[in-house]
């Protein structure tokens, strides 16, 4: 009997009983094919596996999810109900999911465009795909297999969708799959441990490295002259991938042992030296400590990385010489302008509560999160724009629905009223939720 | 002049750090090949090729660097230099008035191509693709000779070597014997309509080169083994 489904055929959804007709084929694979369905006058997508051995365990691991209900985070393309021909039909199994709009595409053909996201964007991704598997770690589950091809994104909103949820699942829990080779943490691939919340979380600083520096944080000179064509040719790529990412893996910017550094040319050069420190700190922690120690301590966990990334968003300006986007670091001041290599001033600062910084530099937005935290969608108070008249400066502009009052240095109290624009310079601010003060810079 | 007359660099911008993967095309053009058969095969490349880019774009692992020979009663370079996939435009293949089908003379210029030196230590293992319509016609000893000198050179031994076969008379054991691989079988286009499809076939192929643990004969079985072309474009990256 064959085991694929094809288009026109009927299915029943197994929770609601709802018919739904089979369309044209969008994937396919090893494990199986994803076609597009019509419920009514909606699409979805099934995914259709082949029969396996272990397809009960499977099975009943997606049926575990299909009744959980609603996905832990919107980004998780989720198997809403089980599938099941309606006449005979394949044997196998299915299961009903969204279909992922054409707005998404891979994360790498985003970071290969000549036209590259802008910094704050990239941020913006980094901390979506952390907000996605905290959530699902934080209802006791793990992802097992997060790695470019699982993970997409809508470049113009820095949304993602997490694909091929049947993975999922809990810790302890039946495993179908180890993850993808060079995604994968090193406990895994030494054969010492199976997919888990921690070794997610190597996945995860994984992903991130490639979003912000370009690369893969394990593939330097030293995994570069171990391929050789003399002899026998190359060792094939398993056996590279065992030793350099499983037995043997040493992170191309560890500060104690230079040998794996990025080859000569290799953009992750010029990539990292323009990121601030405390960035740089993080991913030294994540593929150091975190390449040794397999635990929750040892690894770097969303927490730490939605703080930084929300601070390495907070940090985006303008080289007031040359334009090019740049970070500032209050650890390295002075550092240079990677693009023009003059030496970057102080920008204008808004200090927020709990020791926040906002850089002003154009295009920065002020949001409820900044004065009161919150992790949902953020409300735009303030957005900096240039200053009508005075090339190189900045003005706030209040896009909120209260009026701010600020005492500038030397000047009298002010409003600034919704929809007024304020000259950025040295002053305290009251929100009204909460104080801060802007420090002018020296620009 | 004001700052918007400057092209300034806003952003670092190079893409991500990957591979080389040389995939080299040794397109038969020999007289036989004129007509509607040169036709189809100049559409089928250019329609791979215009799909491996799209590849090539969309992952992280491996930048694809495209050359060509073109091959009859001798061979010459259609597309001399490692050219990024993404960056080439398809210049047509011309048959050459009663030319043979020499395949050891286009063997001999990879060979050249690929001997230890003139092509990067980190290079993915390349790819080799032999588009023919018939058998081959060299003089005595100079296939072997060519195919020889190309799997003397570690790479082109290391190479996933593919072969398609336009017409069903053109699969020979010559072609095995180029593949070298008794998992990896001659993709046969039974007429010029098929050629686009078996190009997209080996294309994967070549596209899954550059995985974890591509090993051969599990690449072989992935593609070869079970459904059409397009069972491999999903779920390839996992290990299970």
């Amino acid at each position: 009997m064959d085991t694929l489904i094809v288009p026109g055929q009927r299915m029943r959804l197994l929770g609601s009983g709802a018919i739904v007709t089979v369309g044209r084929r969008i994937g396919a694979g090893g494990q199986g094919v994803v076609h597009v369905v019509q419920l009514g006058e909606a699409s979805f997508a099934v995914k259709w596996f082949r029969p396996n051995l272990r397809q009960e365990g499977f099975r009943a691991c997606i049926e575990a999810l299909v009744r959980r209900g609603r996905p832990p985070h919107e980004a998780f393309v989720w198997p809403i109900d089980l599938v099941e021909p309606l006449d005979a039909g394949p044997e196998g199994f299915g299961y009903l999911m969204r279909l992922v709009e054409p707005r998404f595409v891979p994360i790498p053909q985003v970071l290969n465009e000549r036209q590259q996201p802008s910094f704050r964007v990239l941020a913006t991704i980094g901390r979506e795909l952390v907000e996605a598997m905290a959530a699902l770690h934080a209802t006791g589950l793990c992802y097992r297999d997060f790695s470019f091809g699982n993970v997409w994104v809508d470049p113009a909103t820095a949304q993602i969708a997490v694909l091929d949820n049947d993975n999922i699942g809990s810790e302890g829990g039946e495993v179908f799959v180890k993850g993808t080779g060079r995604f994968m943490a090193p406990e895994i691939l030494r054969d010492e441990a199976l997919p888990s919340t921690v070794t997610d979380l190597h996945s995860l600083a994984v992903l991130l490295f490639f979003v912000l520096v370009h690369g893969h944080p394990l593939l330097g000179a030293r995994v570069d002259s171990s391929y050789t064509w003399e002899g026998g040719g190359h060792l094939t790529e398993l056996e590279l991938l065992l030793e350099h990412f499983g037995r043997d893996p040493l992170f191309v910017f560890d500060p104690t042992d230079a040998a794996n550094r990025p080859v000569p040319g290799d953009r992750m050069l010029v990539w990292w030296e323009l990121y601030p420190e405390f960035v740089r700190q993080v991913f030294t922690r994540a593929f150091t400590v975190g390449l040794r120690d397999a635990t929750l301590g040892g690894r770097v966990t969303e927490g730490v990385w939605r703080r930084v990334l929300l601070r390495l968003h907070d940090s985006v300006w303008s080289c007031p010489r040359c334009g090019a986007e740049v970070f500032h670091d209050p650890d390295r001041r002075g550092s240079p302008c990677w693009a023009c290599r003059l030496p970057l001033p102080v920008p204008p600062l808004l200090h927020l509560p709990n020791g926040r910084e906002l850089v002003l530099g154009e295009g920065a937005e002020l949001t409820d999160h900044h004065l009161t935290g919150g992790r949902g969608a953020p409300v735009v108070l303030g957005r900096v724009e240039a200053h009508p008249g005075r090339p190189g400066q900045v003005v706030l502009r209040n896009v909120g629905g209260r009026a701010w009052r600020v005492a500038p240095d030397g000047e009298t109290l002010k409003a600034v009223h919704p929809g007024q624009r304020l000259g950025v310079r040295a002053m305290s601010l009251d929100f009204g939720p909460a104080r801060a003060w802007i420090t002018a810079g020296d620009g | 002049m004001t700052a918007h007359d400057t092209p300034t660099l806003r952003m670092p911008g190079g893409g991500i750090s990957r591979r080389p993967l040389h995939l080299i095309l040794l397109a038969d053009c020999s007289g036989g090949m004129k007509g509607e058969k040169i036709q189809a095969l100049n559409y089928a490349i250019a329609d791979m090729l215009a799909q491996l880019a799209i590849w090539d774009r969309a992952q992280e692992q491996a930048q694809v660097f495209v050359r060509a020979v073109a091959f009859a009663t001798e061979a010459v370079w259609h597309i001399p230099a490692p050219t990024p996939v993404v960056d080439l435009r398809w210049r047509p293949l011309q048959p050459v008035p009663r030319g043979l089908t020499n395949m050891g003379t286009a063997f001999q210029l990879v060979a050249e191509a690929l001997a230890p030196g003139r092509i990067e230590r980190r290079a993915l293992r390349p790819a080799l693709l032999l588009i023919t319509d018939g058998l081959a016609t060299d003089p005595p000893g100079r296939f072997e000779a060519g195919l020889n000198a190309l799997l003397a050179t570690p790479a082109g031994r290391g190479a996933l070597r593919l072969s398609v076969a336009i017409g069903r008379d053109a699969r020979s054991e010559a072609l095995n014997r180029f593949i070298g691989d008794p998992s990896v079988p001659v993709l046969v286009a039974d007429s010029t309509s098929d050629i686009s499809d078996r190009l997209v076939v080996a294309s994967l192929a070549v596209s899954r080169m550059s995985e974890a643990g591509a090993d051969r004969a599990a690449l072989a079985d992935r593609l070869f083994g079970h459904g059409g072309p397009g069972d491999s474009i999903f779920g390839q990256d996992t290990i299970i």
